[in-house]
């Protein structure tokens, strides 16, 4: 019941004090401002349907497990009382934290989320999860990497815009009402004639039990698959392999040593199973600690031997554009998606697979016959110790292929786990296509489907093939859709429900390998909403989902506490749980107390698959045939690495993070290599093309990006929705019209056209893939700027993201740290001592601690999940759209990439090496040299900087840079008011509230890592727009008079011990100070009396370090010779980015080694980007 | 008054000095002239230039008003650019702040008497520019309200600022000059006012110039006094010339950015500042003079005179211009390579441009006599000149931290609406001023010319003429 506050009556007796003059006097003004000083419910945050003490309610109210012990145990509801009373387990500002997973497509992400007060604000992996768990170097490591989705994955359970309430055809109802439909319909149903159950991919035993027992109760009901990006084509290709549906791959990568990747991108965006990016960067050291000898005053000292060829692992990426596996690979061939098959082909015929004879892999050129050969002999080196990965994007017939490559191989068991799910999990589904069928009107009149229950996370109405026509199919339909957004389908509904998020249900999941995870909610569902199993309970009828109350004692003793009866789900899942032989027993202790605590069921895995037999492989017809040219271009549909499959649309950190490759924000693009770019007439980047395939035309902005295979168009599905949030409104061009379902992946035969004027089409028009204009206009302008983060693609001869061959490394251990400026130029000698008056260093003021950071080059992959991981630790507000384009965007760690032409380089050593008696062939290299990188710059702004000769011998690298925490700060001395300052422990600090903006810092900042708050990004909408007179401005522009913050729910996202920043002040990376505080706290407080207030070894690990899932990032304590920080920067490629500038930066780099094969097609110059430079 | 000349003293026959001021006027024709445009109505012409000046005055302040209430945002800066069309104008109004107290100070310790006419209007553009000039490191912290963290004041935090910091000499500097520049032009009024006074009839405007006037009475003290004070300021003004130019200098010479990071940047700025001040000079008294009928006293030598120091001081600039680009080829430095081929060929080059020729090409014509003989050609000069010293500031600044050490934070800058009016509104406050300096102060210090008109040298024998004798102070 609702409290009302009232202003304390004053005693009847006694003397009478007057707590004001206005009370003495007791006008109507002070009564009413004593009702707006005590109102009912007045910190109600207002307008929202969550209010504070709803919240409180929502999340003291979890469900309920009698009070348990185990810190990972739910809150009895009975025992809610308001803050000002602690909530045991609960100190304010103290984070508890919580195992569970997230749902992906391999399986699951096991995850500890870190809740404040209740409310999840971080997410990372669980290194207890033996899928986080592996041997590298014969020792057992576990890692907490996890990718960018993960991370932003926490922010949706927020977004103001998600469904929150029940939709009948559209109009908002409530629960009550579907419940009484949902009465009704369970008496009509029988046995499930007509009815159709639509779910996603989930790896949920629980499910499976539950869709196994819909299909016990309506018999006659079909069971639909759907989500755009699936792993059907990976299925297939292994059910034809080896002859079961039943099948669970996980790849070892730490186990190989040469890797081959048919347009897999293992490393990026492809669930592949297993922890691919470790296992790859174990294989991946070019040293290892040789010894560690402790040397004087407890300082140690680390020997780092460089590895062998054959020790180091080699990665070949086969790719139509560039992935961060394509960045990452030794050897990169680019190629039309459509010819991967081709080169899976040659390469399965140089390995002596059977079977493979018949078709003629023709229509490739020399020179990547050539590469694929070289490769394959390469692979054959290392038996059972070679992997070829094929893409989820790649027919069966390319899996298949790579099935067989790999038993020829010997990687099944060593690099390749086979593993078989257990046959109740496996159930066949039918899929989108039997959907569109059955969905249609029969030649009796009726549908085949007259309900239909969708489950799945996919869109039906805006993702599936254009060739579907589910609005009308749908029309006559009653169609319950389950969804966390309002989407088409939502909107289109009979009955839509919304969803709860996964922090927000109880569920279950299986991890690659099988381990089974039990899912806990952190919090209620805020807005609501039902999981998947919890509707599909309610469908096998009311029993089923009041089986609580007399379910075992367990339920019994939760419901004698609780208010509610406990989530059906959760009694599902603790049915499936004690089907896996999870034991439960009363009390603490209980395998599902360590289940929930640990996060896993220990040894639930799938069984191993014991020598499996391999089908030989049948190409089915002729082989397609490469892009032609620019009249017959071939176009990709790319998942997208914001919002995927178009699910996170409305994520803005997600939107806001630039793309792993083309640093795009906001919105997709049409990308081409830079040869297509020009050949279709096109001059700069967000040039708008009109693109014709399959008979369908739709609108994309050019962007050239270097090595994309040519004639080919990669263009991102997800954007241009016109149903969901604020934040994805009007956001990118929709490429789903162009999809059918014949060209899932991709189509071949488009044209383009350059777009010569602005167009304004109407909303209905059938070519219009992008959200309307207030006015119900959709407006593709010739032109518009791309919100790119980084608009420059070219080091300059910097020599900043160091590189170096394997047998470069070989040669000379330290050649990283004699590149570039450090080369040529004397060390500076500073006349400035940096001591204190009695002689001591200021960097080491504090001698027990000194903080440094290094970032490993040759492991960072680019994935950008420490700039999601920063975003959401630090509390860093998103800017919008038209804040990234000014160049405004707030991240603290900027993910620089850089593409080289080794193919240039070649060219300018060999005119080096001309003797100088031949002046007319140098003179012709160097003006070779000259045209190819004027052509290229001339012709527009996206390859600036880019000199290309040859996109086939490209390089990329990238280099993660926040503030360096220089010892000899320039922005330190700049401040003219102490804002920014060190600290005796080595921080380069900043005194938020000391700084008035004179942005002098950023100016001085050789690294530009400082962000400056132009407006109040925190507290006003970056997003909307506000009519000011005749004119309309972005709401931040309207100042005082703009709109507030979307929804002050965002807010309780924030991480309580991080400042918010307000506008006008100068922010950067802390280093976590946070974390480093409370390690120190922590350690003070162990020590008691003693002086030993050190932290202990490798004790703070900062957000970015933490979600690493390469582990590039290392964190540690100078002071503390045991913590890795120290090992790391022993390392001989250890150098510092822009030395010569004399700032003494502690955050170091370790130059990037590639293992290349000399032997390859243009590998000779493979790991030389920063070789001539100086 | 210092009097005589050399060839007098030795008697030496020598071509006789061209006088200083016209026609052989009399004192009282200069009393009149000057005390005349304050005590008669202004003409036309000032109307019609001061009110589109208060309408811009306006513009400022609602700009300000805007930008202090919603965010430096509103300006057209970004991440790599945190410094865009403020400072650039900042350093250009102190530039131009830099003729009158040379002019002033430099001059008067020099003996340079022609300095007599000018000195007055000068200083008062001085301080006029460096009023406009505070306004932007002023307004374009990110928090206005908490500016007064720049002054050392003791706080409750024991919080004191930053001395390493190059800004922070900057306020001092500024600040510093600002005052010494106002006692000094205010001290060297005080004559003129009292003369004033005295003309005033009774009334509200006698009072005020008398207030004003500190009862100046004309007393032999008085003018002891008052020499020795206006001497002194002078030798304590002359520094501060060449230190506030030097110390705005060090904003950019004590940063690590390429292209600021320079030696060179003292005296080239210091040169620059009297270029573009005397070209600002020249910009307002060209017309006031032809205006206000004082070709008397601001004769052509003193144009010819101002156009040899452009001349001069714009090829120091021009030298170190090339210079710059010398020492970056020569240091072997790629970042620093980098940030002078970006100037001369990267997206800003145009500026570049404009400000080569405007600074360096353009005043070459006056190694030619008629050119700075020629008052609407030294009048273009002097536009070009106010033109490419903006340009300079702006290729310094934009141009070096849009582009700096690592390629991956690059980006570029376009000023918003907001900057631009805000600009257009310190020209407006600036111009404003001077007309109503014109309006309610002698423009021309009468005394100190009438101090070097050949009738005040005691020696002074008028050959055939008696209109010069009479009129006293």
């Amino acid at each position: 019941m609702k409290r009302i506050w009232h202003h304390p009556q004053p005693p009847a007796t006694g003397k009478r004090y007057w707590r004001s003059l206005g009370e003495l006097e007791d006008r109507p003004e002070f009564r009413g401002w004593l009702e707006r000083e005590f109102p009912a419910g007045a910190s109600e945050f207002g307008g929202d349907e969550v209010s504070r003490r709803n919240f409180i309610r929502l999340m003291g109210a979890s469900t309920a497990l009698a009070g348990l012990g185990a810190a990972s145990c739910r809150r009895p509801e009975a025992y809610i009382v308001p803050f000002a009373h602690n909530v045991e387990w609960t100190t304010p500002g103290k984070p508890v934290l919580y195992a569970t997973a997230m749902p992906r497509l391999d399986g699951c992400t096991p995850l500890v989320v870190t809740s404040y007060e209740g409310r999840p604000t971080k997410v990372d992996g669980n290194p207890l999860h033996p899928g986080q768990r592996f041997a590298e170097d014969g020792e057992e490591k576990s890692t907490s990497g996890t990718d960018h989705f993960t991370q932003a994955s926490v922010l949706d359970i927020y977004d103001p815009d998600r469904s929150r309430s029940f939709l009948n055809e559209g109009i908002p109802s409530d629960p009550s009402s579907f419940d009484g439909y949902l009465e009704k319909w369970l008496a009509e149903a029988g046995s499930g004639n007509g009815v159709g159950f639509l779910v996603g991919e989930t790896s949920s035993p629980t499910r499976a039990r539950i869709i196994r027992d819909l299909k016990i109760r309506y018999p006659e009901a079909k069971f639909y698959r759907y989500e755009v990006i699936n792993r059907d084509e990976a299925r297939a290709g292994w059910a034809a392999a080896l002859g079961s549906e039943r099948i669970a791959v996980v790849p070892r990568l730490e186990r190989a040593k040469r890797i081959l990747s048919l347009d897999c991108d293992f490393l990026g965006m492809d669930r592949v199973g297993g922890n691919p990016v470790r296992g790859f960067v174990s294989g991946r050291r070019a040293e290892k600690l040789a010894g560690v000898h402790d040397g004087e005053d407890g300082h140690k000292t680390y020997e780092w031997k460089p590895r062998g060829e054959d020790e180091m692992n080699r990665l070949y990426a086969v790719e139509a554009a560039y992935s961060v596996t394509g960045g990452m690979a030794d050897h990169r061939l680019r190629m039309p998606l459509s010819q991967v098959l081709r080169a899976a082909l040659i390469l399965a015929r140089e390995l002596g697979v059977e079977g493979v004879e018949e078709v003629e892999p023709a229509g490739l050129n020399v020179e990547r016959v050539e590469w694929l050969k070289t490769a394959a002999a390469d692979l054959r080196r290392f038996p059972g110790e070679a992997l070829v990965l094929a893409g989820t994007r790649q027919p069966a017939e390319v899996h298949h292929l790579a099935a067989v490559i790999n038993e020829k191989l010997g990687a099944f068991g060593e690099t390749l786990q086979l593993l078989e799910a257990p046959e109740n999990e496996s159930i066949p589904f039918l899929g989108v296509a039997d959907l569109w069928r059955d969905l249609r009107t029969g030649e009796d009149g009726q549908k085949g489907i007259r309900t239909l229950i969708s489950t799945t996370p996919a869109d039906l109405l805006y993702d599936a093939p254009d060739n579907y026509r589910f609005r009308e199919a749908l029309e006559g339909v009653e169609f319950v859709h389950l969804g966390m957004n309002r989407n088409l389908s939502a909107l289109a509904a009979t009955w839509h429900i919304p969803a709860a998020h996964y922090l927000e249900a109880w569920g279950d999941l299986r991890s690659s390998d099988g381990t089974y995870s039990v899912t806990q909610p952190l919090i209620l569902p805020l807005y609501g909403g039902l999981s998947e199993l919890d509707l599909l309970l309610r469908f096998l009828g009311p029993e089923e989902a009041a089986v609580a109350s007399d379910e075992g004692s367990w339920a019994t003793n939760a419901a004698a506490v609780s208010t509610e009866a406990p989530s059906p789900a959760l009694v599902a899942v603790r049915k499936t749980f004690e089907e896996l032989g999870g034991e439960f027993s009363e009390g603490a202790g209980t395998a599902w107390n360590y289940a929930l605590r640990d996060g896993f069921l220990p040894r639930s895995g799938y069984v191993p698959l014991e020598a499996p037999a391999v089908a030989p492989v049948r190409i089915r017809g002729p082989l397609p045939e490469p892009p032609a040219g620019v009249d017959s271009l071939e176009i990709a549909f790319q998942w997208d690495s914001k919002v995927y499959d178009g699910r996170f649309v409305n994520n803005g950190w997600l939107q806001e993070t630039p793309d792993m490759v083309t640093s795009l924000t906001w919105g997709n693009a049409a990308v081409m290599s830079v040869a297509t770019f020009k050949a279709l007439g096109l001059k700069r980047d967000g040039q708008r093309i009109r693109v014709v395939v399959n008979g369908r035309s739709a609108y994309f902005p050019a962007q050239a990006i270097p090595g994309v295979a040519d004639n080919c168009l990669m263009v991102a599905v997800g954007y241009g929705q016109t149903a969901c949030g604020e934040v994805g409104y009007g956001a990118g061009f929709d490429a789903y019209p162009l999809r059918t379902s014949e060209t899932t992946y991709f189509a071949r035969g488009a044209t383009a056209e350059v777009i010569e004027e602005d167009l304004i089409l109407e909303a209905d028009d059938p070519e219009a893939n992008r959200a309307p204009d207030r006015d119900g206009k959709v407006r593709v302008a010739r032109w518009e700027e791309l919100a790119l983060t980084q608009e420059h693609n070219s080091m300059e001869g910097r020599a900043l993201a160091r590189d170096g061959g394997l047998d470069e490394f070989h040669e000379d251990p330290e050649f990283s740290r004699y590149r570039g400026m450090d080369s040529h130029i004397p060390e500076n000698i500073s006349l400035y001592k940096p001591e204190t008056k009695d002689g001591t260093p200021f960097n080491e003021l504090d001698r027990n601690h000194q903080w440094a950071m290094t970032i490993d080059l040759s492991a960072c992959i680019g994935c950008r999940a420490c700039m999601m991981a920063c975003q959401a630790e630090n509390n860093i507000p998103i800017v919008g759209r038209e804040q990234v384009l000014i160049g405004r965007e707030m991240a603290w760690i900027r993910m620089d990439r850089y593409f080289a032409d080794s193919g240039i380089a070649e060219l300018e050593e060999e005119a080096e090496h001309t003797a100088p008696e031949d002046h007319a062939k140098r003179k012709e290299l160097k003006k070779t040299v000259k045209s190819a990188q004027k052509a290229a710059k001339g012709t527009s702004n996206p390859q600036r900087g880019v000199g290309l000769l040859n996109e086939d011998h490209l390089e990329m690298i990238t280099q993660p840079l926040a503030c360096q925490h220089c010892e000899s700060a320039s922005c330190e001395t700049v401040c003219p008011v102490n804002a920014t300052v060190h600290s005796d422990d080595g921080l380069n600090a900043m005194a938020y509230n000391r700084c008035i903006g004179t942005r002098y810092c950023a100016n001085n900042c050789p690294y530009k890592a400082r962000r400056f708050n132009y407006f109040d990004y925190n507290k006003r909408n970056p997003l909307s727009r506000t009519k000011v007179g005749p004119f309309e401005v972005g709401n931040l522009y309207a100042g005082p008079f703009g709109e507030k913050l979307r929804s002050d729910v965002l807010g309780l996202q924030k991480n309580p011990n991080v400042t918010v920043r307000m506008r006008g002040v100068m922010e950067k990376c802390t280093y976590c100070v946070q974390r480093v505080e409370t390690a120190k706290i922590a350690a003070k407080v162990a020590a008691r009396g003693s002086a030993d207030v050190k932290v202990g070894v490798d004790a703070v690990r900062t957000a970015c370090q933490q979600a690493c899932p390469a582990e590039a990032i290392v964190f540690g304590n100078l002071r503390q010779p045991a913590d890795t920080v120290n090992a790391m920067k022993a390392s001989p490629r250890n150098y510092e980015v822009l030395k010569y500038v004399g700032n003494r930066p502690r955050t170091t780099y370790l130059a990037r080694i590639k293992n290349p094969n000399r032997e390859m097609p243009g590998g000779r110059h493979v790991g030389q980007m920063t070789k001539h430079m100086h | 008054m210092p009097n005589g000349t050399t060839t007098e003293q030795t008697g030496i026959q020598a071509l006789p000095r061209e006088p200083l001021v016209l026609r052989q006027r009399s004192m009282n024709w200069i009393t009149n002239r000057i005390c005349g445009i304050v005590e008669n109505r202004q003409p036309l012409l000032w109307w019609l230039l001061f009110l589109p000046c208060a309408a811009l005055m306006g513009m400022l302040a609602f700009c300000l008003c805007y930008l202090v209430s919603t965010g430096v945002g509103v300006w057209g800066n970004n991440h790599p650019v945190g410094w865009g069309w403020a400072i650039t104008n900042f350093v250009f109004w102190i530039g131009i702040g830099h003729a009158g107290t040379l002019i002033s100070a430099i001059l008067f310790l020099t003996r340079q008497k022609w300095r007599t006419s000018i000195n007055r209007a000068a200083e008062a553009m001085t301080l006029f520019a460096v009023m406009c000039a505070g306004i932007f490191p002023a307004f374009h912290v990110g928090r206005f309200w908490m500016v007064y963290f720049l002054a050392p004041i003791p706080n409750a935090n024991s919080i004191w600022q930053n001395f390493k910091s190059a800004l922070l000499w900057d306020v001092f500097a500024v600040s510093t000059y600002f005052t010494v520049s106002v006692i000094f032009w205010y001290l060297g009024l005080l004559p003129d006012l009292a003369t004033i006074r005295d003309r005033c009839r009774a009334g509200v405007r006698k009072a005020l110039y008398g207030i004003f006037a500190l009862g100046w009475r004309g007393s032999n003290r008085h003018w002891r006094h008052y020499e020795m004070a206006y001497l002194l300021l002078a030798a304590l003004s002359t520094p501060l010339v060449l230190s506030v130019h030097t110390v705005v200098s060090f904003d950019f010479a004590t940063s690590v950015v390429p292209g600021w990071h320079t030696t060179i940047f003292p005296p080239y700025f210091v040169a620059g500042a009297i270029f573009g001040g005397f070209a600002m000079v020249l910009t307002l008294m060209i017309p006031a003079r032809a205006v206000y009928g004082l070709h008397d006293l601001i004769t052509p030598k003193h144009i010819d005179n101002m156009a040899k120091i452009i001349l001069l001081t714009g090829s120091i600039v021009g030298y170190a211009y090339i210079m710059e680009l010398f020492v970056a080829w020569y240091s072997g430095n790629k970042y620093e390579a980098a940030a002078f081929a970006n100037r001369t060929s990267g997206h800003y080059r145009y500026y570049y441009y404009a400000m080569f020729f405007c600074n360096v090409i353009s005043p070459q014509v006056f190694w030619f006599s008629w050119c700075r003989h020629n008052v609407w050609m030294v009048m273009a000069v002097a536009m070009c000149v106010n033109a490419g010293m903006w340009y300079e500031r702006f290729v310094i600044i934009i141009t070096s931290i849009a582009q700096d050490h690592l390629p991956g934070a690059w980006d570029f800058y376009r000023a918003s609406w907001v900057e631009k009016w805000t600009f257009a509104g310190t020209l407006g406050l600036f111009l404003g001023l001077f007309l109503l300096f014109l309006r309610f102060l002698p423009v021309i210090a009468m005394s100190e010319v009438k101090g070097v008109l050949p009738q005040s040298n005691p020696h002074h024998h008028p050959a055939n003429d008696d209109r010069a004798g009479g009129g006293a102070h």
